[in-house]
């Protein structure tokens, strides 16, 4: 049987995918990059998180659904400052479970966003944010603009459906008529087809956004390079910008994790605006989890902050640095955590992660990850887009809906289901 | 197979430089049988002497004529391909037989040059491709393939 389905192995959410099926097997898959292929496969993999267990005095022991989920609830609500953490991998049901429980237990709820694309919405609220849609930038994009990102590595159908092949409505000669600009600290896979590499000197960003922008402004640089780039090629790609009908900035982390931080990103999106007054101009994040963004919108629009969110006070309130889950738990604040879809123990710095093993951890994972193994409670989770529906936003936040297409293994429910059962946990032991 | 260079080719062959195959040695044969421009059996003390017979079956297993290397140099290295579909969405051929492929979105169609399959690139139809016509000019998929997993050799 043929089924036409959505990829959730990175946040362009391609909803072209199709899967061949005989019964419970995927016999083959048709337009997946390999990124997606190996999600795939994993699916059925023996990686897998089977059952609940929980870890105590006497050893790690296998124990009912139940039995896990109202141990779960016990740790967050005996601990002072519970976080919940993680939450990019879920659906937008998850994600509106999570905050509710966040409510109930008191604790803090952030996404994984605060360490990366999170910065997004900080700088917005200082600069703006000038977006459009990917189809728009398919349909109309003739100029095409990589900033520290590598799709080539991170989502490898970017160029191919939305950005640079593509033939849509005004763009009908598709890579004829658009030009691909690749700023990078190194030649990356992008930068092999890119018609103008600029490969700048590191955590100079900074330096040469606000280069461009006086040059954007008609003014004369008294020096001949900036961050490593000759101050010529900048001013013909400033005048190759301003001719060219609409353009499309993706960053990635390599502009965010380079010296100032989201600062870059601010002077990045007022480039982007200035850029306004000529022609059109966007900004677009390459978020990498399938719903990192989606996260920031759900929490926005039920607490307006779009992430690290503390219940502690009975109102939501954010600060980020303050209330964001790697300054925590830098601090030592934190001493308990719930962590859903994420595998911090492999992915924070070493500090970081040797006093996340202090603390119980409850954790909610399809796979077992170094994350699951140091676990105080463990739950299997279906896995979101394959086992189980929901919505997810794209990285320019538009809503997707993923359909499951495999049923999920005997006694695994979604991650959305076993948050409400935890929530509902919670609300008895606090009657 | 990754990237073999000329050395290791050279290895393969007798190494005698008795210039039978109108080369002056063995190691401008190796250049031109990576360059495609040779056949591993244009060689004859291969063909002809028992004690090569290994190394013409490993050489004749990596340089073997397939006809889409012989037709249109069409080379694909699917160890190195990501599955980004660049190649098939730029493909001039495909956008004309199917513009809803060439405007970005997948289809499985079987009247393509190349489709996307598991992840990896899988050649359908290669009499679809554009350097089938006299011109030969058409290079739009090893252009856009930032794997490096398309390669177009030179034909003959
Ligand atoms: S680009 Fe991303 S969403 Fe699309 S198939 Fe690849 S991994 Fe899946
Ligand atoms: S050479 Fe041109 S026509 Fe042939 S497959 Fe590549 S892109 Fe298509
Ligand atoms: S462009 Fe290269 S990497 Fe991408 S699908 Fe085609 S052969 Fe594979």
């Amino acid at each position: 049987m043929r089924f036409k389905t959505v990829c959730t192995g990175c946040s362009l959410l391609c909803d072209d995918i199709m899967v061949d099926l005989e019964g419970e097997r995927i016999v083959s898959t048709f337009n997946l990059c390999a990124h997606g292929e190996e999600k795939f496969i994993k699916a059925r993999g023996t990686e897998r998180l089977l059952k609940p267990f929980v870890r105590d005095s006497n050893g790690v022991r296998e124990v009912s659904l139940d039995e896990a989920a109202e141990r779960a609830a016990e740790i967050l609500l005996n601990a002072e400052r519970p976080v919940l953490w993680g939450w990019s991998s879920s659906s937008i049901e998850a994600q509106m479970a999570g905050i509710e429980l966040a409510r109930e237990v008191g604790g803090i709820i952030d996404n994984t966003g605060s360490i990366c694309h999170g910065a997004i919405w900080f700088a917005a609220s200082e600069s703006g944010l000038p977006m459009a849609t990917l189809g728009e930038v398919m349909n109309r994009a003739d100029v095409v603009v990589y900033w520290g990102s590598d799709p080539g590595h991170s989502h490898p159908r970017h160029l191919s459906r939305y950005s640079v092949l593509p033939r849509g409505i005004y763009t009908q000669s598709g890579y004829e008529q658009r030009r691909v600009y690749v700023f990078d600290i190194r030649r990356t896979r992008v930068g092999k087809i890119a018609n103008t590499l600029i490969e700048l000197e590191p955590n100079k960003d900074y330096e040469l956004i606000t280069a461009m922008r006086l040059l954007l402004k008609g003014r004369k640089l008294r020096v001949d390079k900036v961050a490593g780039v000759s101050t010529k090629i900048l001013e013909k790609v400033i005048q190759e910008w301003k001719e060219r009908d609409f353009g499309a900035v993706f960053y990635g982390m390599g502009l965010l994790a380079s010296r100032g931080k989201y600062r870059n990103l601010e002077a990045l999106l007022r480039l982007v605006w200035e850029m306004n007054e000529y022609t059109r101009f966007v900004v677009l994040p390459m978020a990498g989890h399938f719903n990192m963004i989606g996260f920031n919108h759900v929490a926005a629009s039920v607490t307006s902050y779009p992430l690290g969110i503390d219940f502690s006070r009975h109102i939501p309130y954010s600060n980020p640095g303050e209330t964001t889950f790697a300054e925590m738990l830098q601090r030592g604040e934190v001493d308990a955590a719930f962590i859903i879809g994420s595998n911090p123990l492999l992915n924070f710095p070493a500090k970081l992660a040797r006093k996340l093993t202090r603390i119980p951890l409850v954790v909610v994972d399809c796979f077992k990850t170094l994350t699951v193994k140091h676990a105080t409670v463990a739950m299997p989770a279906a896995i979101t887009g394959i086992e189980a529906g929901g919505v997810a936003y794209r990285m320019d936040s538009v809503p997707i809906i993923l359909k499951e297409f495999l049923n999920p293994p005997e006694g695994v429910l979604s991650d959305a289901d076993i948050t409400r059962i935890i929530v509902e946990k919670v609300r008895k032991r606090k009657n | 197979m990754s990237k073999l260079n000329a050395y290791q080719v050279y290895k393969m062959l007798p190494g005698i430089n008795c210039q039978k195959c109108g080369e002056p040695n063995c190691m401008i044969f190796a250049v031109k049988l990576l360059k495609g421009e040779k056949q591993p059996e244009d060689c004859p003390p291969l063909i002809e002497d028992e004690k090569y017979k290994d190394k013409l079956q490993q050489l004749k297993e990596i340089f073997s004529p397939k006809d889409a290397v012989a037709e249109t140099g069409l080379v694909i290295h699917p160890e190195k391909c990501t599955g980004c579909g660049n190649c098939v969405v730029g493909c001039p051929a495909i956008a004309a037989e199917c513009p809803l492929i060439g405007s970005g979105k997948g289809e499985v169609r079987d009247n393509v040059v190349f489709r996307v399959e598991n992840g990896k690139i899988k050649v359908v139809d290669l009499k679809k491709c554009r350097r089938y016509s006299p011109i030969k000019t058409c290079r739009v998929c090893e252009m856009y393939c930032f794997s490096g997993a398309i390669e177009l050799r030179t034909v003959a």
